[in-house]
């Protein structure tokens, strides 16, 4: 799932500033999942905005919408209605959903409302982890399902560097809290599953370039021939 | 899928209460502008309302107009209301489809129609709650081995069929289902197998541990035993010297005392030369301690007491307690043939375990049951699954008979196989469902499933349900929910916004099983102190969603409170302590907009009228101090 | 479908939590209450939730009171008396006599919950209750607790130094009183804690026989209680208080642990009273034809159904069967409920 978190409401009211009546667009799929950008959360901000643009002697009218999601052109075709009533849209949706929701009405400006963070697992109400970072190029196979990449601070792809201490990342000082050693938990999955010899495997270096974009992905099996 | 409002048809009925209202409202001019506003079928004033002939007439009117919801502004007291309801019942009107306006708080005309207006709208809003009936099964598991496990069963198997296990030969492995058909997954003789229930009663016991470090490190051994060791050991004590020790551990129940007690009786039966019992507080508030100690003084038992602590000195021709006799002030030395001393009680192997398949919690000293009142005696956080005997905290002798018995009285609900209850449980609009699971991990009863299928009118064919029998309808998952898919009937977000949507000076969201009957009780206090203050009653404070704090001061409020149950009083486990995050989440996004300080958080209970209206006075300045809200949205 | 229908008598704890329990299952209750409102001695307690519940649970009473006034299926006559009553074939017939007028009432199920009164001291004046102003119950000290919202405010400025005696009336072999009241010593502890919150300078003493502690992780409440709330354990019942000096009281007593006979000022007394059965229930017993145990408290099946009595359809609920606190006596009261809905077949 993608794991967004709100955006600061200074910054959102500073983009917002030259309008009278904006439109909050609110998505049903991974934003709501991970808390950020469903129904309940564009009501918060809605209101959040209206009082701030009152206190400020500048009333704001705001329209509240959320559809299924603002990845796919057709439900973003639902807002149409919205969207001609306003000055702006501030999207809740993760950084694909605000440039997809912003193409299909290309003449009104859009707005981020969250900063799109990772792509991660819901562990408990209210605490995400990154797991993926979309390499475009799988080693799980190699390293007992545990992701080198998204989990090792250096994403290193044969063992662990100098500064793993007692199964802990030596960048988690600096941080909030500890980050597991990824390759600690690595080597701990797979002496579990009687596999270390993996440890042995060197995995070759990366070929990054499937990492990097912009990338499009076609199928030709699939694409419709729609002339 | 909410459920569909059709054909809503409201009778008002106004009354004087025998001119008590018309010295402060204008009833026919409030009734004229209540007819002018619409909203509703039929409207009536009246002089007197509660007579027996006016209730013939409002009967008679229901049929002749078809209503199916009632609005009674009148002096409402419960001798009043609860003939209404019963009227209404009559008719086949449910309870949830009357709303009573008090017109003796009203002290205008313009506040009675506000206060009927708000009722009609509400009335409207409502969503229409039947009666469920449900089939449930009447088989009920017991688990545990011990004496209280049987003693439960034996109680339990006069009404309805018991199944026994001991969690050790045949173990809970996995629970899934609601009371009344809960499915238990079973690991028996190494087979899993699954089995049906209503209901599941755990009486896994305490069990006794010694802990040397209580008695200045001794060990046990042929001449210094454990109490249950004592217990068990079956030996003849017939001319021997026997001292027992109480209060260096077990501080926390009265077991040991009474086993003492019982011993020391039977070793006087059997002949033993001298009885001592050595104790600090002799507790004997249980039903028949006192009676024994009083015997075992009679029959001749040394009861000798000790401040502090006491040694236990070996000499070559025995063993004995020194210890400094507080009235002598003179070191003592009891000889003696046996010491015994009390051990604690710990939770028995599995307790934890069983715990987290069940998903209920536990309390101090790692035994079952949340140290919340509301739980006590019997109740866990889960419904259909109850605590009987030490399992739960040591318990003793009657203690235990009148667990089982109040324990039966619940499990024997499902005795006849189906229960018709109020469909109050949240409902879910399935569209705006995105399955995340919020409401589930969120839900402090755990009553909520997944459910799938067609009718689910969403992209993954499934949404979260609440099953009535384990909801406890608290409100906590629709106020969680990031969809806004879930609607408590009576509580839905429409009808607490309406409520707001002129909101006084100051509002308060009050949990109903505190803030608002110590608002209640605050009112005959200081009745002048709420003039510009809006209770909105909710049914816990963890139903209090961000956006009726919100909501509020958009609309025109200054000030907001939360008044919420005392921490660790929640009946709904962590319905207060997610209000409190919520606060401070509010109390942060009115900061970035420069808001100032406007909300209160307090924890007061249902007898806490002084303190709520202190609490009042302190937000009455609050606001003072930040002024009047400028975020107010004027339309 | 006909309801059946039961009577409760005594609307405190226990009577509400049976009549609610009964109406739960559809059954129409009865419910009498001798006084001019319902809620019982439990719904004068304060509340003494300090930084945290203290699990007094005098809340939940106020819960229920207002639960039942919102129960159609629950009538309550209020100021009322159960003035005849008599068994038929069909169950019981009862005439209540309620403000002043006579009701007829049928019933198959009848749930006794007539309470306690506190220990009446009568003319027993060593302990000055009923003579100085400041000698007070633990009931009184609840009660001013909750009216007022704090001892401040209840009590005035001027209280320094409070004492607790345990046991007035309680395990006291010299009037057959040989039972211990089991919540006393509760409750005087956690109002000393909820008074010490209130008042960090206070002093507090507790005078008593054998602390009856017990209850959940109530070993570290009592720890607390001596060492960070400073509550100071006299192990004496006093013999005598008198006012003296002038707005002050003395006490006299000996400590059992030294011997010694001492003399000691404080500003307020607080007596923990002991549950007695309550004064009606001997009149009531004869009535319904209910025995009475050693201490006048109503009889119930002395083995594992205390809530049953001699009488098939009449169940007891709560402290007028003997002392309990505040969830016991809801357990009870479940209890008792369940029984009668056993026997109603409901």
């Amino acid at each position: 799932m993608i794991v967004a978190e709100g955006k600061p409401v200074e910054k959102i009211l500073e983009m917002i500033a030259p309008y009278k009546k904006v439109l909050i667009a609110g998505c049903r799929g991974c934003v709501t999942v991970c808390l950020t950008g469903g129904e309940k959360e564009v009501g918060i901000l809605a209101s959040q905005i209206r009082m701030a643009r009152s206190k400020d002697g500048n009333a704001l009218e705001v329209l509240e919408q959320t559809e299924e999601r603002q990845c796919d052109a057709e439900y973003n075709a639902k807002f149409l209605e919205n969207v001609g009533k306003v000055d702006a849209i501030v999207s809740l949706a993760c950084g694909i959903g605000i440039q997809y929701l912003g193409e299909k009405y290309p003449l009104t400006p859009i707005y981020p409302g969250v900063n799109t963070l990772m792509l991660g697992a819901n562990i408990d109400v209210g605490r995400w982890e990154e797991r993926c970072f979309a390499c475009g190029d799988c080693v799980l196979d190699k390293t007992g399902g545990i992701c080198p990449i998204a989990r090792c601070s250096k994403s290193l792809l044969n063992g662990p560097c100098g500064g793993s201490q007692f199964g802990k990342c030596e960048v988690s000082a600096p941080v909030k809290e500890d980050i597991p050693c990824g390759w600690q938990l690595i080597y701990d999955r797979l002496s579990a599953l009687g596999q270390l010899d993996k440890m042995s495997e060197i995995i070759p270096a990366k070929n990054w370039l499937r990492a990097k974009g912009p990338r499009t992905y076609v199928r030709e099996d699939l694409t419709l021939d729609r002339s | 899928m909410t459920e569909q409002i059709t054909n809503i048809r409201i009778g008002i009925y106004l009354c004087d209460c025998d001119g008590k209202v018309s010295k402060k409202v204008d009833l026919q001019k409030a009734k004229t502008v209540i007819q002018s506003q619409a909203g509703f079928d039929y409207i009536r004033a009246t002089d007197v309302l509660c007579g027996k002939l006016e209730q013939e007439k409002i009967g008679a009117e229901i049929d002749k107009y078809s209503l199916n919801r009632l609005v009674i502004a009148a002096c409402v007291d419960p001798f009043i209301m609860r003939q209404f309801l019963q009227l209404a019942d009559e008719k086949g009107i449910n309870r949830y489809n009357v709303e009573f306006v008090d017109l003796g708080a009203v002290d205008s005309t313009e506040a009675a129609v506000a206060a009927a207006n708000n009722a009609l709208g509400k009335m409207h809003l409502r969503a229409e709650i039947g009666y469920e009936e449900l089939a449930v099964t009447p088989d009920v598991l017991v688990i545990g081995a011990g004496s209280e496990a049987a003693a439960a069963a034996t109680a339990i198997a006069k009404s309805q069929p018991v199944v026994q296990i001991d969690n050790v030969g045949t173990r809970v492995i996995g629970l899934d289902g609601f009371p009344g058909a809960f499915t238990v997954r079973l690991l028996e003789n190494g087979q899993a197998v699954k089995k049906d229930f209503g209901a599941i009663v755990l009486a896994l016991g305490a069990v006794p541990q010694y802990d040397k470090s209580k008695y200045g490190g001794i060990e046990l051994g042929a001449d210094i035993l454990s109490l249950s060791q004592f217990i068990n050991s079956g030996k003849d004590y017939a001319g021997k010297k026997v001292s027992f020790a109480l209060g260096m551990a077990d501080e926390d129940s009265l077991l040991s005392f009474a086993a003492v007690l019982k011993a020391a009786l039977d070793l006087k039966g059997e002949g033993a030369s001298e009885v001592n019992v050595l104790y600090e507080d002799m507790k004997v508030c249980a039903d028949g301690l006192e009676q024994d100690y009083e015997l075992a003084r009679k029959k001749g038992v040394n009861f000798l007491k000790y401040t502090g602590e006491f040694q236990i000195v070996r000499f070559p021709s025995g063993i004995a307690f020194k210890y400094r006799e507080p009235f002598l002030s003179d070191p003592v030395k009891i000889v003696a043939d046996y010491i015994v001393l009390a051990e604690d009680f710990v939770p028995a192997a599995g307790t934890l375990e069983l715990a987290e398949i069940l998903d209920i919690r536990t309390g101090p000293g790692g035994f079952f049951q949340k140290d919340n009142v509301h739980f006590l005696p019997i109740r866990s956080n889960r419904a259909g699954i109850f605590f009987v005997g030490s399992c739960h905290g040591p318990i003793h002798g009657t203690d235990l008979y009148n667990e089982i018995e109040a324990v039966l009285a619940e499990v024997s609900a499902f005795a006849k196989g189906k229960v018709s209850v109020p469909s109050l449980q949240p409902k879910v609009d399935a569209e705006k469902c995105a399955v995340c699971l919020t409401c589930y991990r969120c839900c402090p009863h755990h009553a909520i499933e997944i459910v799938h299928g067609e009718e689910y009118n969403n992209m993954y064919y499934s949404a979260a349900r609440m099953n009535p029998l384990a909801c406890q309808r608290c409100g906590v998952c629709a106020a969680e929910c990031p969809g806004k898919a879930i609607q408590l009937p009576l509580y839905s977000d429409q009808e607490i916004l309406f409520e707001v949507k002129q909101p006084a000076r100051i509002v308060a969201y009050a949990c109903e099983n505190s803030g608002f009957l110590a608002s209640e009780f605050a009112k005959t206090l200081d009745p002048e102190l709420q003039k510009d203050l809006q209770i909105v009653e909710v049914p816990c404070s963890g139903k209090i969603d961000i956006i009726y704090l919100l909501k509020a001061l958009e609309n025109g409020a200054d000030g907001v409170m939360l008044c919420v149950c005392h921490k660790e009083n929640c009946k709904f486990v962590w319905g207060n302590d997610r209000a409190e995050q919520r606060k401070e989440r509010t109390q942060k996004i009115l900061n970035q907009i420069g808001l100032g300080e406007r909300i209160d958080f307090v924890h007061v209970a249902a007898n806490q009228g002084n303190q709520f209206n202190t609490a009042v006075k302190a937000m009455a300045e609050k606001i003072r101090q930040s002024g009047t809200n400028p975020g107010k949205v004027v339309k | 479908m006909e309801r059946k229908k039961a009577l409760v008598i005594g609307a405190g704890a226990a009577g509400m939590t049976s009549a609610l329990d009964l109406a739960a299952r559809e059954v129409e209750v009865f419910l009498v209450e001798k006084g001019a409102d319902i809620g019982g001695r439990a719904a004068e307690y304060c509340c003494k939730a300090t930084d945290e519940c203290n699990r007094c649970a005098a809340c939940l009473v106020l819960q229920q009171k207002d639960k039942v006034a919102q129960e159609p299926l629950i009538q309550v006559f209020r100021n009322a008396t159960v003035k005849e009553f008599s068994k038929n074939k069909d169950g019981f017939k009862a005439t209540v006599a309620s403000d002043g007028q006579d009701v007829a009432l049928e019933c198959q199920a009848v749930i006794v919950a007539t309470g306690f009164d506190p220990y009446n001291l009568g003319r027993r004046s060593e302990f000055a209750y009923g003579l100085e102003k400041n000698v007070i119950s633990g009931l009184d000290l609840e009660k001013a607790l909750k009216e007022k919202g704090s001892l401040t405010a209840a009590f005035g400025p001027g209280i320094n130094k409070i004492g607790f005696v345990q046991c007035v009336g309680s395990r006291d072999l010299s009037i057959g009183n040989g039972y211990c009241s089991r919540v006393c010593c509760m409750y005087a502890a956690k109002l000393a804690k909820l008074i010490r919150s209130e008042l960090p300078e206070v002093e507090l003493d507790i005078f008593y026989m054998d602390f009856q502690s017990f209850g959940k992780g109530f070993a570290d409440f009592d720890k607390d209680l001596r060492e960070s709330d400073k509550v100071k354990f006299v192990r004496a019942i006093p013999s005598r208080i008198y006012g003296f000096p002038y707005d002050r009281l003395t006490v006299r007593y000996t400590d059992s642990l030294s011997g010694k006979a001492l003399e000691d000022k404080y500003d307020l007394i607080v007596l923990s009273l002991a549950i007695t059965p309550s004064a009606s229930s001997g009149e009531l017993a004869q009535k319904l034809g209910l025995g009475l145990d050693d201490y006048g408290f109503l009889a119930g099946d002395s083995g594992e159904e205390s809530m049953v009595t001699s009488q098939q359809g009449i169940f007891l609920a709560g402290v007028c069967q003997g002392p309990k606190d505040i969830p016991q006596t809801i357990g009870h009261a479940k209890a008792a409920a369940g029984k009668a809905c056993g026997f109603l077949e409901v």
